[in-house]
């Protein structure tokens, strides 16, 4: 359950030029990590809408506040989680009363692929996982989505999410159980399932 | 009843997969640089509208003095001479003064209409944008009829409970595209 596609980390130089109003050097680190930061707010909300608010709130409030990031406390990237990490519970909180229609509908595109039937398979299996996802508690998605489907270390999800370790191996642990549970009871008994089997002798 | 171990690792795969093949929409790069923008323009608004105007205006000032300098000898020093102190003419000094505390009015204000121009607002209804092609999504919705009222419709009627059945078709963007009300036909026993 891990994922290690996230972008290597811009060096210091570039971080400091974008630090200075480089808009040419912000505009490449923007390309590096649009998707990391969109992937993540759609996992935490669940609707396109909101993670397209989340994802431009927080490159404006990286360009206005990177000359303020301290490279020798924390990395780049545990920065920037921080940053759409906060963004995506304020979103969260503000949008409560409301269900997002993707997650309802699993509108999600299929794309087009080899074999139609297996992607629409997939695209099924991986509405249900959302819909599950989104049914977490915010505290046990966050992490679920930073380790599980980011690929982040434990350390660096404690960092992001400003607790311990040890919290984290415990979070994971219930949310991974919890989504399970919504899981199943999301996707129904599996087709075989209903087929009784019995012991013959032969 | 549990769900076996390699389903959900293939549930969890197909939506790993998924998830990896998302990208940010082309359009938000357009909207993050236009938010970069407007953020940096109210210090350059400042620059333009108040350090130059004042940096003309000095400069303006300053040549103005200095070619009057030059064209016009400077005048005579002008000689202060004391007048002498003379008595303010009677129709301006009251008998007596007398200062009264203001008592509030309860008399409603009534503006003159033909005071000042009234405020006008203007409402522009305009369709709303998104290509002819974009897919929509049909929900139906029973909502109270006073909730269409605040929102200015008046055409759908409300049942006895005061419910409104209403069809919305909604775009991607999760903006309402169009209305309409549900009719429910009775069969006719």
């Amino acid at each position: 359950m891990s994922d290690s596609s996230r972008p290597a980390a811009p060096d210091r130089a570039r971080l400091s030029q974008a630090a200075a109003g480089d808009t040419e050097a912000f505009a490449e680190i923007y390309r590096q990590y649009q998707s990391v930061v969109y992937r993540f707010g759609y996992a935490m909300t669940g609707s396109e809408a909101a993670a397209d608010d989340i994802a431009q709130e927080t490159f404006v409030a990286l360009f206005r506040d990177l000359r303020r990031y301290d490279p020798d406390r924390a990395s780049f990237t545990t920065y920037l989680y921080g940053i759409v990490r906060n963004l995506s519970r304020e979103r969260i909180r503000r949008d409560r009363r409301f269900l997002p229609l993707d997650v309802l509908t699993g509108a999600r595109r299929v794309s087009a692929g080899v074999d139609p039937a297996k992607a629409l398979e997939g695209a099924q299996l991986a509405g249900q996982v959302r819909r599950a996802l989104h049914k977490l508690p915010t505290r046990y998605r966050e992490l679920i989505v930073l380790c599980d489907l980011h690929g982040m270390s434990y350390a660096d999800a404690a960092a992001v999410a400003e607790i311990t370790t040890s919290a984290v191996r415990s979070r994971l642990h219930r949310g991974r159980q919890l989504l399970r549970r919504h899981l199943e009871r999301i996707a129904g008994p599996h087709p075989l399932a209903a087929i009784r089997t019995e012991r013959c002798a032969i | 009843m549990k769900m076996p171990d390699d389903r959900f690792a293939a549930a969890w795969e197909a939506f790993r997969e998924a998830d990896a093949a998302i990208q940010a929409p082309p359009h938000l790069e357009a909207a993050v640089f236009a938010s970069l923008d407007a953020s940096a323009r109210p210090r350059a608004r400042l620059l333009t509208r108040l350090y130059l105007p004042m940096a003309a205006a000095a400069a303006i000032a300053m040549a103005w003095a200095w070619f009057g300098a030059r064209s016009h000898p400077a005048p005579a020093p002008l000689e202060a001479r004391a007048l002498p102190p003379a008595p303010l003419p009677s129709a301006l000094v009251p008998d007596r003064v007398t200062v009264t505390a203001a008592r509030r009015r309860s008399v409603p204000t009534v503006v003159d209409p033909r005071a000042e121009d009234p405020p006008v607002v203007l409402m522009m209804f305009e369709p709303m944008p998104g290509p002819p092609t974009e897919p929509l999504q049909l929900v139906r919705l029973r909502v109270p009829g006073e909730a269409l009222l605040a929102l200015g419709v008046t055409l759908f009627e409300p049942d006895a409970a005061g419910m409104v059945d209403i069809d919305l078709l909604v775009g991607e963007d999760g903006l309402p595209k169009d209305m309409r009300k549900v009719r429910v036909q009775q069969e006719e026993q």
